[in-house]
């Protein structure tokens, strides 16, 4: 851990000091990689934000949010009876332990979309205070000023001294008009009725609001949770702005969404950011035709219908799915379903595929990075995983093709609206080749409306790698969405304002998250636990991997460390991974004789070898069992 | 029998395809056109109850199968209201110039079927359904996608033995639908009859009139 003092602050202390030297007031600030550690101390008495250094008797305890390592080090730093909160992190923080027990279940099927950075234990601050509501301490005024956006419950506490401002913000901002990642923004947007799924950087209106907010407050000094103080608010704030007006413009011209909701929702989803002079607007709809006579739309399902009268289905996205193949068959509309190809994990996509399968007596076929999650859901923790697991999936290798009736399939990994995702190539005699790329693309442009997803923005994976697979068609080939009943295709020059957009707004959102690459400001899972849940009875072993996505262009050294909440060990490891690669290193917990029944949290402390510090990065589920 | 019941009769028929998505139920308005019994035309417009209300309350985010289940009797009729005004405002379905869609003849299910998620036969999770019965008056169909449609429609026709067709509709277009044969009826059997009769009747009249003034002629 490194410990640096700010010259800033010192500073600041000084004219703290000079201001009213009977009272001898001290800001300190322990610039940590995992957590800043701050403190003021006025009389001989301290209060503290978020975390304090150790052994220090603290009065009272700000907390700006109350996301997992807030709330850890708030513990060690001071008993919960002298924590002051916001309404909303008391809420959460009174909820975890209920949280957690629902979240065996709920983890499936699962589209809200928030970061799971959830405290792991029920705590009751001593003090809750609401907005614009002050605690008197030792003759200085500290403030509750709501700044929700990167936080649902983000607080920042302003300290007024004499004429000086200094303003607390906890994650809201970091230095140089940064954030910490880009997917903490996922939310639902209400004035557009846009549910959290599709709600990419939903809660950005809200930041800005806040950010406004602090721009009247015209704070002197901002000091972040984490990194260093932000001298020049005013310029901060502003370029943080204008990066996320910028992303968020960019990615509304190119959105996907634009195809299904228009212009009416699309420009409530602008204005609020934007504002109503916005000027944004989708790219024009792509061409599209009607499905041809072979290929039948059933909800998300594409029932592929051979010559001959066989059926091969795309997915199989529930019962009513089901009961459609089902009915296809009773009419003599089929003679049998011969296979079934999963595009992506998404339940509305897969819940009635191993139902499906074994009533037809059909293979399934996927690509690697989709067939785990359908043979062992409970391994995954993706958005909308459906519980239902597949009893047998072949494998299918990037490029490998099959004969199936009259149609040549080839199998493509594709990882555009999801990382774990499939593609088919289906070429016929008398018509041009159809490429079913799951729910990738629409007419519109790109799906990649939720992070949490793991749009990947790398120039070997993620959209680029899927915009070169198109290009690697013949130009006259059509794309299909699981959702649309239409072929569609881009023009070259459609395909060149998405890609080129699309790199824009990787750039944008370089500068914007406080990463050497955006990859890790726009992907929760680089670093996770595998499997994210499992069973083990008392006396068993859990086993676990914790994989590393090392999204840097240059070799990293991660050191990890388990929080082990039931037999209390302490595991280690460390990773050197090469630029780009990923890498995985195994621990196990014992689960000792006795333990009782119920859903137990182990998480991961990370730290980078350039001393970047992640406590209580990652989780994982382990139910001990009867 | 009761609105209710005709409409849980009518879900049940509207089982057999599904041709719309189970899930991200918001990114289309959906319906379909069932024309799988020659004298009726059964019209089932599936509306994404949480779209129906923009109360703060409303946590779009935490919207899942167990939405609707979690609601009351009363929340659910005002629901159904609002479900009542979504359709109409939306869609207008003509026959020979005549708007067939009216408030009062949609039907919609029980509070307590409407609660139950993705149940065989009912609508999609989250989703009311409102069902409208049409007899079938032959020729064809507009139906009409309003521009008040905020997002596009999958529309679906289902004919007995063969693959629904669905139409992939922006918000200010329309569709025509080519109507079946509708049978003929045993009123109209009755009323065909009537002239028959009646020109039998005066036929029958004019020998009897004609067999009787000969007969005063001869005597």
């Amino acid at each position: 851990m490194k410990a640096i003092p700010l010259v800033a602050t010192l500073i600041l202390c000084m004219s703290w000091s000079r201001a009213e030297s009977i009272a001898e007031t001290e800001i300190s600030i322990v610039q940590r990689d995992s957590l800043n550690q701050i403190s003021i101390t006025r009389n001989r008495k301290t209060i503290a934000f978020n975390s304090a250094p150790e052994g220090l008797e603290i009065e009272h305890l700000f907390l700006t949010h109350v996301r997992r390592d807030i709330s850890d080090a708030a513990i060690a730093s001071a008993p919960p009876e002298k924590w002051v909160t916001s309404p909303a992190s008391a809420e959460i923080l009174s909820s975890a332990e209920s949280h957690w027990e629902k979240w065996w279940d709920d983890r499936f099927n699962y589209y809200q979309q928030q970061v799971k950075k959830v405290p792991l234990k029920n705590n009751t601050p001593g003090t809750i205070k609401k907005q614009e509501e002050s605690l008197k301490w030792q003759g200085l005024t500290i403030t509750m000023i709501p700044t929700p956006g990167y936080t649902r419950d983000g607080t920042s506490w302003l300290v007024e001294f004499e004429s000086r401002k200094v303003l607390f913000t906890g994650d809201l901002i970091l230095a140089g008009g940064k954030v910490p990642d880009l997917y903490s923004f996922q939310n639902e947007i209400r004035e557009a009725k846009i549910g959290g799924y599709h709600g990419y950087m939903g809660r950005i209106a809200d930041w800005l609001q806040s950010i406004e907010k602090i721009q009247m407050l015209d704070p002197d000094s901002i000091i972040p949770s984490h990194g260093k103080t932000i001298s020049n608010p005013k310029d901060d704030l502003a370029t943080a702005a204008k990066l996320a007006r910028d992303i968020y413009r960019s990615y509304l011209s190119t959105n996907a969404l634009h195809w299904y909701f228009g212009e009416e929702r699309m420009n409530a989803c602008a204005e609020r950011v934007l504002g109503t002079d916005h000027g944004v607007s989708g790219m024009p709809f792509a061409e599209h035709i009607d499905l041809p006579d072979w290929c039948q739309h059933m909800g998300t399902t594409k029932l592929l219908v051979s010559e001959d009268g066989h059926g091969f289905a795309l997915d199989v996205g529930g019962t009513k799915a089901l009961e459609s193949l089902r009915k296809a068959l009773a009419d003599g509309l089929v003679k049998s379903i011969d296979g079934i190809f999963a595009t992506h994990t998404h339940n509305d996509h897969t819940a009635a595929i191993g139902e499906a399968a074994r009533e037809f007596g059909c293979p399934v076929y996927a690509v690697a990075e989709v067939a785990d999650a359908l043979e062992n859901p409970g391994n995954w923790f993706l958005p909308g995983v459906s519980p239902n697991a597949v009893d047998e999936v072949t494998v299918k290798e990037e490029g490998e093709t099959m004969k199936w009736k009259n149609f040549a399939f080839t199998f493509h990994f594709y990882p555009g609206q999801m990382y774990n995702h499939g593609a088919l190539l289906v070429k016929k005699e008398n018509h041009d080749p159809v490429f079913f790329i799951g729910d990738s693309f629409s007419p519109s442009g790109i799906d990649d409306y939720c992070l949490m997803n793991r749009n990947l923005m790398r120039d070997d994976t993620g959209y680029a790698f899927c915009f070169r697979k198109i290009e690697a068609q013949p130009k006259e080939t059509w794309l299909v969405n699981q959702h649309i009943p239409h072929l569609f295709r881009f023009t070259d020059d459609e395909r060149n304002f998405l890609k080129t957009e699309y790199a824009k707004r990787k750039a944008l959102i370089a500068q914007f998250v406080n990463w050497d690459d955006p990859n890790y400001g726009i992907d929760e899972q680089w670093a996770k636990f595998f499997p994210y849940g499992q069973e083990v009875k008392p006396g068993g072993t859990a086993k676990m991997e914790v994989v590393i996505w090392n999204h840097s262009k240059v070799e990293r050294t991660f050191s990890i460390q388990l929080n082990d909440k039931i037999g209390d060990t302490v595991s280690k490891g460390a990773l050197t991974i090469p630029a780009r690669e990923k890498a995985s290193t195994s621990f196990h917990i014992d689960v000792p004789e006795g333990t009782p029944n119920g859903i137990y949290l182990v998480t991961a402390d990370l730290r980078r070898e350039d001393g970047r510090e992640l406590p209580g990065w990652c989780e994982t589920i382990i139910k001990v069992t009867p | 029998m009761k609105g209710h019941q005709l409409s849980a009769c009518i879900a049940i028929l509207a089982s057999a395809w599904t041709t719309h998505a189970n899930s991200h139920e918001s990114l289309y308005n959906t319906a379909e056109i069932h024309l799988t019994a020659p004298g009726t035309i059964s019209i089932h417009f599936s509306v994404h109850a949480p779209e129906l209300i923009l109360a703060p309350e409303t946590d779009f985010g935490a919207i899942g199968d167990d939405w609707l289940a979690a609601k009351q009797d009363g929340e659910i009729e005002e629901l159904v209201t609002l479900a009542r005004e979504f359709v109409s405002e939306r869609y207008g379905i003509y026959s020979k110039d005549r708007d067939l869609v009216s408030k009062l003849e949609l039907q919609f299910e029980h509070p307590s079927l409407i609660r139950v998620p993705d149940r065989e036969g009912g609508p999609r999770p989250g989703c009311i359904l409102a069902s409208l019965l049409l007899e079938n008056p032959g020729g064809e169909l507009t139906f009409s996608y309003k521009e008040e449609g905020e997002k596009r429609l999958l529309l679906a026709t289902i004919r007995p033995a063969s693959f629904p067709k669905t139409h992939d509709l922006e918000a200010g277009t329309a569709v025509v639908i080519p109507l079946p044969e509708p049978p003929e009826k045993p009123f109209n059997q009755a009323w065909y009859l009537v002239p028959l009769a009646l020109a039998f009747a005066v036929v029958n009249w004019m020998v009897i009139r004609r067999k009787t003034s000969k007969l005063s002629v001869n005597s």
